[in-house]
């Protein structure tokens, strides 16, 4: 099963590992991003940081066999990059029946983009993808520890809305 | 060209201050080009291409505050390389990129849920057997480890660049971590069973009921941590009900 899809521009660090993982009893983590699995500095440094006893997996984002994950017994966190890399899987066989829950967590600032959260920065186009993520059936939520309460989408448009 | 030792102890010095400017849109950032300002000086003599480096660090980063030190000699490591033209601009920025998320994790776990709890557990221990001067010793001490680690980072990431995730990987973190947790927790066990046994001496014949107080904390402690209740309440409850009961048995908290 997959509870929990993150996007995460650091993909995998503490908050992800000390906060979310014991949090969803999580046992297998599978980073899906092109540039981390071509790199053999990052391969090399996400094992490092990972605890032994959990199989991380870095792969392409082409290569990542959703419904698999989903029928497996494991319990997945799936780490994309940005929501366009959200949006890509949803092409490659993400359905909301595999991974109900769609978690913005760290999305950081750049020219253009709206505060909506204390660590999530959103452009347009970015939320209109959520939105129709949203209507597709995934429930979306933004929040950067599982302590702090989710906001979720109606909210974040308002305060897309209200951000300058 | 490499850069002298002086200024590679200027950047290293500038690295304590990694967080003096913490913002939400850049985080590390300013703190970040602060420190390594004085090697980019050192690097590039033309003005230009001096702010076109200071301006590429301006990016976003965060990181553990200590383990960054190895992504600053890392990052300086391949500056050095930039300048004599032997790599594109983006090297640093992408070492820097990819290694802050994991290195943050090893850091959160090691320092933040291990050195930190079992120097504190120490100090408060201390406390009660020695009085105030083990508390300065126990920082001391936890600084000590600390300045050791960032500057063997800082040495490690500066000569070896991406060879620095290996010279991480041997120091093997992780598996001391787990050593450091559980003999912190023996240390809080302790310091517990000090301030019972303290209170019940004062009290001529409470000594039983002391350890009884203690065991019946210890396991409903262990109950209510083992059924997921949030570490730091319980902490804090723990250590609001230890002070009141002091209060009570007429403990006036001198060792």
């Amino acid at each position: 099963m997959i509870p929990l899809v993150r996007v995460d521009n650091r993909l995998l660090h503490g908050q992800v590992l000390e906060a979310w993982m014991p949090r969803l009893g999580a046992t297998t983590v599978v980073v899906a991003d092109d540039e981390a699995a071509l790199s053999p500095l990052a391969r090399a440094a996400m094992t490092l940081c990972v605890p032994c006893e959990i199989p991380a997996r870095i792969e392409k984002l082409a290569a990542v066999d959703f419904a698999a994950l989903a029928d497996s017994t494991a319990v997945v966190l799936l780490l994309v990059r940005d929501v366009a890399g959200l949006v890509e899987a949803t092409t490659r066989g993400l359905t909301p029946a595999r991974a109900p829950l769609l978690n913005l967590g760290n999305v950081h600032f750049a020219t253009g983009r709206r505060p909506v959260t204390p660590s999530v920065y959103l452009t347009g186009e970015e939320l209109e993808a959520l939105k129709r993520l949203a209507a597709a059936g995934f429930r979306i939520e933004a929040r950067a520890v599982p302590t702090e309460a989710p906001v979720g989408l109606d909210e974040l448009e308002r305060r897309y809305a209200a951000a300058r | 060209m490499t850069i002298r030792l002086r200024t590679r102890a200027h950047v290293f010095w500038r690295c304590l201050f990694l967080q003096a400017a913490w913002n939400r849109r850049g985080m590390q950032n300013l703190g970040f080009a602060y420190a390594i300002e004085p090697a980019l000086d050192a690097l590039y003599e033309d003005p230009v291409r001096r702010e076109e480096a200071l301006a590429r660090h301006l990016g976003f980063f965060n990181c553990h505050p200590y383990m960054a030190a190895a992504i600053l000699g890392g990052a300086i490591h391949h500056e050095e390389r930039v300048a004599a033209g032997e790599e594109p601009g983006a090297a640093p920025l992408s070492y820097k990129a990819t290694l802050q998320g994991p290195l943050a994790a090893v850091g959160d776990g090691f320092f933040w849920t291990a050195l930190r709890p079992f120097f504190g557990a120490m100090a408060a221990l201390g406390a009660l057997v020695a009085g105030w001067p083990a508390v300065v010793a126990a920082v001391l001490l936890y600084n000590l480890v600390h300045f050791t680690l960032r500057a063997v980072l800082f040495g490690a990431g500066y000569r070896q660049g991406d060879a620095v995730v290996g010279v991480i990987a041997n120091l093997a973190l992780p598996r001391v971590a787990e050593h450091l947790r559980s003999a912190g927790v023996a240390l809080c066990g302790a310091a517990a069973a000090a301030v019972a046994l303290r209170a019940s001496g004062v009290a001529p014949g409470t000594e039983n009921a002391a350890v009884l107080v203690v065991a019946a904390a210890a396991g409903a402690g262990y109950l209510a941590l083992a059924k997921g209740t949030p570490l730091f309440p319980a902490a804090y409850l723990v250590a609001l009900s230890g002070t009141i009961m002091a209060a009570v048995t007429g403990w006036d908290g001198r060792p």
